[in-house]
């Protein structure tokens, strides 16, 4: 009877340290260690990375950071929701720009970093600063940036005798001889649902980039002849069978295929270089890029910007300690401290870049030095709200573009119904 | 304190740990679901009170609508096929010699997670996958099958990847029943004359009623309740075509952040469930009450 009582009173002591027990940012030692969260357990992942980066942060700061991936996001994404309002909130987190900060900013759930951009304003410049600013404080700052260029098979283009595009004509011209080699010119999906943006972006910004900001932010309507005009033309493409069948795996299998010559290109950010391609076995040297031409020449030439923002939880613990560990990663030597890991372009445009490899350099150079207008991605520059219906309205129109009247009437009732919403 | 007062304070005590478990992970996150049902909550902002409309909002959102139907379309399949395949697989396997090695194979899928099913279908299903290139070599026609983009084939698909795992565990709770049947009944129609038919029908299956009605209620739980392996294969797509309520309430919940409307999807699937398969349960006893 006393052994039974004595080992339930054990049980009870030890019942709530079971339930209630929490990892504490601070060891035994009282030394600080901060977290950070993210989800890019792809390939690669950036446990490394992040292990890597925090070792530089120790060695310049005196504060290193513990580093907690999620493996799919939206589950990282409900779970970084329901720590940010308790303490349990990390330290800091990667995260999605523009209205996938805004949300998070209206609720006054990120620090404001503005002090650490008033010091690194003449590395940032204003542009940047206005894409992590809302209402009065800016929040967060740019780990990387990518670009979204047509990656090419170089071999194919010999095989075929054909020139890097730089009219809409040319393009059509390397889409249809491919074609009737019996490459299929572009890797494309539904798969994933986010991937459906892709094309759509690059229609509209190629029709006219001022209606695709303004489609974005609710002053054009998708319902606007210039919008149907781009969707039919992506249409007609579909129809031609310039796109891979919808349920493609554009991945490892979508890889392969790039490397054997059954798929010609590929319209994905700069990061599919070096997390997609060269894992999967093509070799560097059969990798080109180039800027997809505008169909419209009065559209000019523009590309597809996606910023990958890291920012700090208000409510997280240690913030002094924080803010000196991202006063470094904003640096020029500390951004690229980072980015050198990942082989992508700084998120500080004054941080060097000289690790990145050549058709990186040459497709910066470009964007550089021939006036390319740079546009955020899709997927942040409009409200999540209508962002997460048009994916699965864009998969409508690429499996049956003959939805093209359902889908536009769908995509302006869900934009209309939010902008009301929101006026 | 006497020693039975003691002896049940004891038996409280051991008790304790798990109803504690069960209270902070059960009950407490059951009771915040109702709640939050009654709210417009985004999972960061203050939740607003609107009463019943999220519950309103299911009889008007299509999404909602579609994925009942789907939901309907999965639970029908589901005993139509797995269930009434498994009970002749298991028929036929307690007759036929070297019936344990068979057994094992039908076994084997339910021995693998529903994520790992899902992968495994995914690549059966691809454009290069087995099927297809079946499909390719016999017909001679390069034009390959979209087996998970085409509305409704991708939930014919699926339901294909889900006959295959859920098949074991009918046939094993099939075979459970069967050998608890006694020989006496089926002996005496054999003198009678009857054929193995009309054994199963007349004696067979009846008497199989108690195994049949556990098999078909958790059939019906399961199919209504069937997320992972939609989640894994089409992710309710393309279009939220083959979203199940499940999928559906997992996409508001954490991709929408419309927490309130999964929490009211969540009850809702709950109550189907409950008056459903209640429903079958009670009936079924009333229907062995007056057996006997």
């Amino acid at each position: 009877m006393k052994k039974g009582l004595l080992v339930l009173c054990v049980m009870l002591m030890v019942l709530p340290t079971m339930l209630f027990a929490s990892g504490d940012q601070e060891s035994v030692d009282d030394e600080i260690v901060l977290n950070l969260m993210h989800d890019k357990s792809g390939a690669p992942g950036w446990v490394p990375f992040f292990d890597h980066m925090s070792e530089v942060t120790t060695e310049a700061t005196g504060y290193g950071f513990t580093n907690t991936v999620f493996p799919a996001t939206d589950i990282y994404m409900a779970q970084v929701r329901s720590s940010l309002p308790t303490d349990e909130a990390p330290n800091m987190f990667t995260w999605w720009s523009t209205y996938r900060m805004k949300e998070l900013a209206d609720e006054d759930m990120l620090m404001d970093l503005t002090p650490l951009w008033d010091k690194h304003a003449d590395e940032y410049g204003e542009d940047l600063r206005q894409a992590f600013t809302f209402g009065d404080a800016v929040y967060g700052f740019p780990l990387n940036n990518e670009y979204w260029p047509v990656w090419y098979n170089k071999e194919v283009f010999k095989d075929l005798s054909l020139e890097v595009p730089t009219t809409w004509d040319e393009f059509i011209y390397v889409c249809d001889t491919m074609l009737e080699a019996g490459i299929t010119p572009f890797l494309s999906t539904v798969e994933g649902r986010w991937p459906t943006f892709i094309m759509f972006e690059e229609m509209i910004i190629g029709e006219d980039p001022d209606l695709y900001v303004d489609l974005c932010e609710g002053r054009a309507k998708y319902s606007d002849p210039r919008v149907v005009k781009a969707f039919e033309l992506w249409g007609d493409m579909i129809r031609k069978g310039y796109f891979t069948e919808p349920g493609s795996d554009i991945w490892a299998v979508g890889a392969g295929q790039f490397n054997q010559k059954e798929v010609g290109m590929a319209l994905m950010g700069t990061w599919y270089y070096g997390a997609t391609l060269t894992p999967n076995g093509v070799p560097e040297e059969n990798i080109g890029a180039f800027i997809l031409p505008s169909h419209n020449p009065d559209a000019g030439n523009n590309i597809i910007l996606e910023m990958g923002p890291l920012v700090v939880a208000k409510n997280a613990k240690n913030m002094e300690e924080t803010m000196e560990v991202v006063d470094y990663w904003m640096s020029p030597e500390g951004n690229s401290a980072f980015v050198e890991q990942l082989l992508s372009f700084p998120g500080n445009p004054k941080g060097p870049a000289e690790f990145l490899p050549q058709v990186k350099v040459d497709l910066l150079n470009t964007i550089n030095t021939e006036n390319v207008r740079l546009l955020n991605r899709y997927w942040e520059a409009t409200p999540t709200p209508i962002c997460e219906v048009a994916v699965d309205e864009f998969a409508r129109f690429m499996i049956n573009p003959d939805s093209l009247e359902t889908v536009i009437a769908n995509l302006d009732t869900v934009a209309d119904n939010y902008w009301a919403s929101v006026k | 304190m006497n020693e039975r007062k003691s002896k049940i304070l004891i038996s409280y005590l051991f008790v304790l740990p798990a109803l504690l478990f069960v209270v902070v992970f059960l009950l407490i996150p059951m009771i915040q679901n109702v709640y939050y049902s009654f709210f417009a909550w985004n999972g960061l902002s203050k939740p607003i009170f609107i009463g019943l409309k999220n519950f309103q909002k299911c009889f008007v959102d299509p999404n909602f609508v579609r994925s009942f139907m789907n939901t309907i379309i999965w639970v029908v399949f589901t005993l139509l096929v797995p269930v009434s395949f498994a009970l002749l697989v298991a028929v036929f396997l307690k007759e036929i010699k070297g019936g344990s090695f068979f057994k094992g194979v039908f076994f084997i899928p339910l021995t693998i997670s529903f994520v790992s099913t899902g992968v495994i279908w995914i690549n059966m299903f691809s454009t290069k996958g087995v099927l297809n290139t079946i499909i390719t070599a016999v017909t001679r026609n390069p034009d390959t099958v979209s087996w998970l983009t085409q509305v409704p084939l991708n939930t014919i698909a699926m339901l294909i990847a889900w006959t295959w795992q859920q098949m074991g565990v009918y046939m094993v709770l099939f075979l459970m029943g069967l050998t608890t049947i006694p020989q006496d009944p089926i002996e005496a129609a054999v003198i009678d004359g009857a054929n193995k038919f009309q054994i199963f029908k007349a004696v067979t299956f009846p008497m199989l009623q108690p195994i049949t009605t556990v098999v078909i209620t958790q059939a019906i739980v399961n199919s209504f309740k069937t997320f992972d392996l939609i989640y894994v294969i089409t992710h309710g797509g393309p279009y939220r075509s083959s979203e199940t309520m499940a999928v559906t309430m997992y996409r508001e919940t954490f991709s929408m952040f419309n927490m309130g409307y999964g929490a009211a999807i969540s009850l809702v699937l709950s109550a189907i469930i409950i008056i459903i398969s209640g429903g079958y349960v009670k009936s079924q006893l009333k229907q062995d009450l007056l057996h006997y």
